[in-house]
């Protein structure tokens, strides 16, 4: 994945502005910053869901929309209607969708499934409603759904954002386990868990800097714990003592979610 | 009771009725399923509606100018296919409210049927069954093209059923795998259309929205699989026009409302089936 000079905004207002990194093959990479920061849109540029107004995205090499195929997505929060009828089966079926024509998915797309759910560590899920998981659950389906396709990239948007403690150090385990196979791009607001996990990590706000982790690590030690991370943010103009109390306010803001 | 099947045997008019019940409930149950998992109604309502203008043109140049190669329900494949395109178009540009296109669609629709109905010369007997449906009335023609939609629909649900399920569901996540949704929700509304013009002979153009979305949702109260739910929902659809049918026939009802008030029924007791389930598995 590769960001060169990317500017973007929903509105006059830039969301992300001048962001440039490269992402290598078999990285973990951790992308973290505040609400509003830009990490969701960060996702959604390099899926192609939205298109920078200024600077270039390729994925694989490609412009987005045309290699976006190759990627595994777990969305942020899966909007969905809670009265729809769908098996958990169906739901991950659906990330070969591409790779069907027409008629009917064939015998190997349903031995691709139970690869996928064997992955996720959700075979038992299989035949249950979609709509009466836990949200742990439906985690573990979405990433079943993701990995289906055989993804070269996966991208997880907060993915332990609605599950607990104990599911959610799984989750980072099971993440770090597909690693091995899979580049990983995940958005988070756990520091923690994510240096713990990241070889990389991606500092995102309006405005940041590049900077290495050891500097950051020395201003801040107490949060992040990792040696060799290297911390990519946008533009120039922010030292790195905005970087960290970027990550020190995530912390905080991470700590008071516990809390409550 | 025993009348109607009596009759059945002998008369080619119910003969008829009974065949167009049958292959109504096919696209009713596939489609109204889909109608009711995507929350649409208000959508199949819009088209509906719509089909009396294209039905009260047809009517008109019938009649009036007596293109007899122009039946009404040549009228109403052009307006329900028309309203489709024109409700998909705007949706999915998000320029415009939807619902306002929608409310717009239903009234002139209706509308322009009622003026072109009304300008017919004769007695504009034909609103009333057109808006109430007269299943005794379908003839030969009729269940030909009957046969011909019904084709067209379960063709393009067997070719295109894993992408249509994939759209419904979670539009997004279908982009992101390449599919073009909006070709697919584009198609869904024309298959939707061509439904409600099968329809329009059973129930009528009010109540067809009731036929659509009743049987399918009292499937949905008993399945959790859109799959499984369209194939009850087909069932449902043919028990229950079929039965409208029979319960109508010897005291004189009129049909139409006769099968939307089975609908009704057996939807009320579909629901209360699912509580009592739901309250006798948690207390197991």
């Amino acid at each position: 994945m590769d960001f060169q000079d990317v500017c973007f905004g929903y509105t006059s207002v830039e969301t992300v502005h001048n962001i440039s990194f490269k992402v290598q093959k078999g990285d973990f990479i951790a992308v973290v910053g505040p609400n509003g920061g830009g990490k969701t849109t960060l996702i959604k540029l390099a899926l192609g869901l939205v298109h920078p107004q200024r600077g270039r995205v390729r994925l694989l090499g490609k412009p987005p929309q045309e290699t976006r195929k190759k990627v595994g997505y777990v969305p942020q929060l899966f909007m969905f209607d809670q009265t729809f009828p769908v098996q958990v089966k169906d739901v991950v079926r659906m990330g070969r969708i591409d790779r069907l024509k027409w008629g009917f998915y064939r015998k190997t797309d349903d031995m691709e499934v139970d690869r996928a759910l064997l992955e996720a560590e959700a075979t038992e899920l299989k035949n249950r409603s979609f709509s009466e998981l836990s949200g742990g659950e439906r985690q573990r389906v979405l990433l079943a759904q993701a990995l289906v396709s055989r993804p070269e990239i996966l991208m997880l948007d907060e993915p332990t954002a609605n599950v607990d403690a104990s599911v959610e150090k799984r989750l980072y385990d099971l993440f770090k386990k597909l690693n091995e196979k899979v580049t990983v791009f995940l958005v988070s607001h756990n520091l923690n868990v994510v240096t713990k996990h990241a070889n990389r990590v991606l500092c995102v706000n309006k405005t940041a800097a590049i900077h290495s982790t050891r500097d950051l690590s020395k201003s801040h030690a107490g949060f992040l714990s990792a040696n060799d991370m290297t911390v990519f943010t946008h533009s120039d103009t922010c030292p790195v003592s905005d970087a960290t109390e970027l990550l020190k306010s995530d912390h905080n803001a991470q700590m008071e979610h516990y809390r409550k | 009771m025993t009348d109607f099947f009596h009759d059945l045997f002998q008369y080619t008019f119910l003969q008829n009725a009974f065949l167009a019940a049958i292959l109504a409930s096919i696209p009713c149950g596939i489609i109204g399923s889909f109608i009711v998992v995507r929350r649409s109604t208000y959508i199949a309502g819009a088209i509906s509606h719509s089909l009396l203008g294209g039905m009260g043109i047809a009517y008109y140049l019938h009649i009036a100018h007596d293109l007899k190669a122009i039946t009404p329900l040549h009228g109403a494949i052009a307006a329900a296919v028309g309203a489709a395109i024109i409700i998909g178009t705007v949706s999915s540009s998000g320029k415009h409210r939807t619902d306002t296109v929608l409310s717009a669609v239903w009234s002139i629709g209706m509308a322009l049927g009622i003026v072109f109905i009304m300008a017919t010369p004769g007695y504009g007997q034909d609103l009333m069954s057109y808006l109430f449906g007269n299943i005794l009335m379908v003839s030969r023609n009729d269940l030909l093209l009957m046969v011909i939609l019904n084709g067209i629909i379960v063709i393009n649900i067997v070719l295109f059923y894993p992408k249509l399920l994939a759209v419904s569901f979670h539009r997004e996540l279908a982009e992101l795998r390449g599919i073009r949704v909006r070709i697919y929700e584009m198609l869904f509304l024309i298959l939707s259309a061509l439904t409600i013009v099968l329809l329009v002979h059973v129930v009528g153009i009010v109540m067809s929205i009731a036929l659509l979305t009743l049987p399918a949702a009292s499937a949905g109260y008993l399945f959790n699989r859109l799959s499984l739910m369209m194939i009850a929902a087909t069932v449902f659809c043919m028990l229950f026009t079929a039965g409208g049918l029979i319960l109508s026939y010897a005291p004189e009802w009129p049909t139409g409302p006769t099968i939307i008030i089975v609908c009704g029924v057996f939807y009320l007791a579909a629901i209360t089936l699912s509580k009592l389930m739901l309250k006798f598995f948690k207390r197991a």
